[in-house]
């Protein structure tokens, strides 16, 4: 195994409470179109859909998915099936790279 | 394109990561917007076959799946450390892929594959404990093989990376092989020439996947556009580079072809990095060691003075002063600011070398007289790393 002792893992936190889910992340499947509607600071919103018959986790403006999200996905899941809200707010945007902030917002 | 290849869970505490990816569904992700139809082969356990299918539900690519009996997670402290893994003793059903083009197989924890294809590109993700390659299932009209630095040598038996490439590529038939070289880029050998292709320094570095997207990268340009293998593997440099630096999948067709986005691409070359940092507990020699323990297998040489020189009165000043003056960079570990680490980067920052600092908070104002005389200074250690390397071999773009 590794050489410098056993490391015992991160700490366990998908048992943390919703309102303190907080991370960042970089946007997967970045939808072109949408991009050049975003500027940074912008406030977009979180939620389970389908598309193209799977299950995703998406970042929508307004009714558009502009990403998805592959961070942190069963706590998230788990938070917004228990009724939880959580918004994406974007941090940057390099090219195709929308990064953002989630967290828990209702 | 076919991507065979593991699906696991991945977490690090610095930076922070919690996803489900490995490097077979990263290398699908990756190929999903380049490729007309990917196909992913690997297998899930039920506690993760919900969250799997979400996160890779938003690619452009079919998965088919084995049922694997448990989950299989690496736990990484950083992007440097050697993960701790959980679940090494799952096992799946063999994955079959047969009739196809082209397929890029990683070596999986839990089983194996029997495929069949015309281009096959295999990377055997094994690290340690490499004797030999079991290549009985695969059968292919062309071969790549693409394997780390370490992996290369104990395979092609020889501590000379060049030579064991060459034993490599004759001891399995293989049409090219890659050795991925970190920092440093990539050794292309075929049977008729060997050459290196260089890395594109980006700002930021995460690590963890910059072997696969390589892989992937690679993998498109040589078994379906039929690049030559050393362009091949420049797009594969350009692949690893986009996803280390920004994290966004799927990789961009722009980024590959036009090399969009990316600084210049550096020539590969020698260089050694002189590692200043304090040493004078427990807490300090362990991230040294660390440090000092990953730079040769990202292609470069380090003079550590505490490996080299060692404790010791007035008389170390001189012997590290001198280790320094022989290096190409510096990279020095600046939390709780020893005064020799300083001392260290300001001496070189006079002799015209290039300094990256670590420094965990990194707006604080006492570092101005570093920042302000050209120091790079990161709050990620990898960045910082990779940046002291990338520096000594050339590197201009900040």
């Amino acid at each position: 195994m590794s050489g410098g002792g056993s490391y015992s893992g991160t700490p366990v936190d998908s048992k943390k409470p919703c309102d303190k889910l907080r991370f960042e992340t970089t946007l997967a499947s970045p939808n072109p179109g949408a991009i050049k509607e975003l500027k940074v600071g912008d406030t977009l919103s979180v939620s389970i859909e389908t598309s193209n018959g799977k299950k995703i986790l998406a970042v929508l403006k307004g009714k558009t998915i502009v990403g998805t999200i592959t961070e942190k996905v069963a706590e998230l899941i788990r938070c917004i099936q228990e009724g939880n809200t959580f918004e994406a707010k974007i941090l940057s945007i390099s090219g195709g790279a929308i990064k953002v902030e989630i967290s828990f917002s209702a | 394109m076919n991507v065979v290849g593991g699906t696991y869970i991945e977490r690090c505490r610095y930076p922070s990561v919690d996803r489900i990816m490995g490097s077979g569904a990263r290398a699908a992700c990756a190929l999903s917007g380049l490729s007309n139809s990917v196909r992913f082969y690997s297998a899930i356990d039920p506690d993760t076959r919900e969250s799997a299918g979400v996160t890779l539900g938003g690619f452009t690519l079919s998965s088919n799946w084995v049922e694997r009996n448990e989950r299989i997670q690496f736990d990484y402290f950083t992007p440097l450390s050697s993960p701790s893994i959980t679940g090494r003793m799952a096992h799946s059903d063999e994955l079959h892929v047969k009739g196809e083009e082209t397929v890029l197989s990683f070596g999986m924890i839990e089983t194996s594959s029997i495929i069949k294809a015309n281009h096959l590109i295999f990377d055997p993700q094994q690290p340690r404990d490499l004797v030999g390659l079991d290549l009985s299932k695969v059968k292919s009209n062309k071969l790549a093989l693409v394997a780390n630095k370490t992996e290369t040598i104990a395979l092609g038996e020889d501590l000379v990376v060049n030579r064991a490439a060459q034993n490599l590529l004759k001891k399995y038939n293989a049409d090219v092989v890659i050795t991925k070289q970190g920092a440093r880029g990539a050794l292309v050998t075929t049977s008729s020439y060997q050459k290196e292709v260089g890395a594109f320094p980006t700002k930021y570095v995460m690590p963890i996947g910059s072997g696969d997207t390589f892989a992937a990268g690679f993998a498109w340009a040589w078994g379906e556009k039929h690049y030559d293998p050393v362009e091949s593997a420049n797009v594969g440099s350009a692949a690893a580079a986009s996803y280390v630096s920004t994290g966004l999948l799927p990789i961009e067709e722009n980024v590959l072809i036009k090399k969009e986005g990316l600084a210049q691409q550096l020539e590969p070359k020698d260089t050694k990095v002189y590692l200043a940092g304090p040493f004078f507990c427990l807490s300090e020699q362990w991230l040294i060691d660390l440090i000092f323990g990953v730079f040769h297998g990202l292609g470069a040489s380090v003079f550590s003075p505490y490996h080299e020189v060692g404790m010791g009165g007035d008389e170390v000043a001189v012997k590290d002063l001198d280790g320094l003056a022989k290096c190409d960079s510096v990279l020095a570990i600046l939390d709780n600011y020893d005064p020799g680490t300083i001392f260290e980067a300001g001496w070189a920052v006079k002799m015209g070398k290039p300094v990256v600092g670590f420094v965990s908070d990194i707006s604080n104002g006492a570092l101005k007289m570093l920042r302000g005389s050209g120091v790079e200074l990161y709050d990620d250690l990898s960045t910082a790393v990779y940046r002291s390397a990338w520096l000594g071999m050339g590197a201009k773009d900040r």
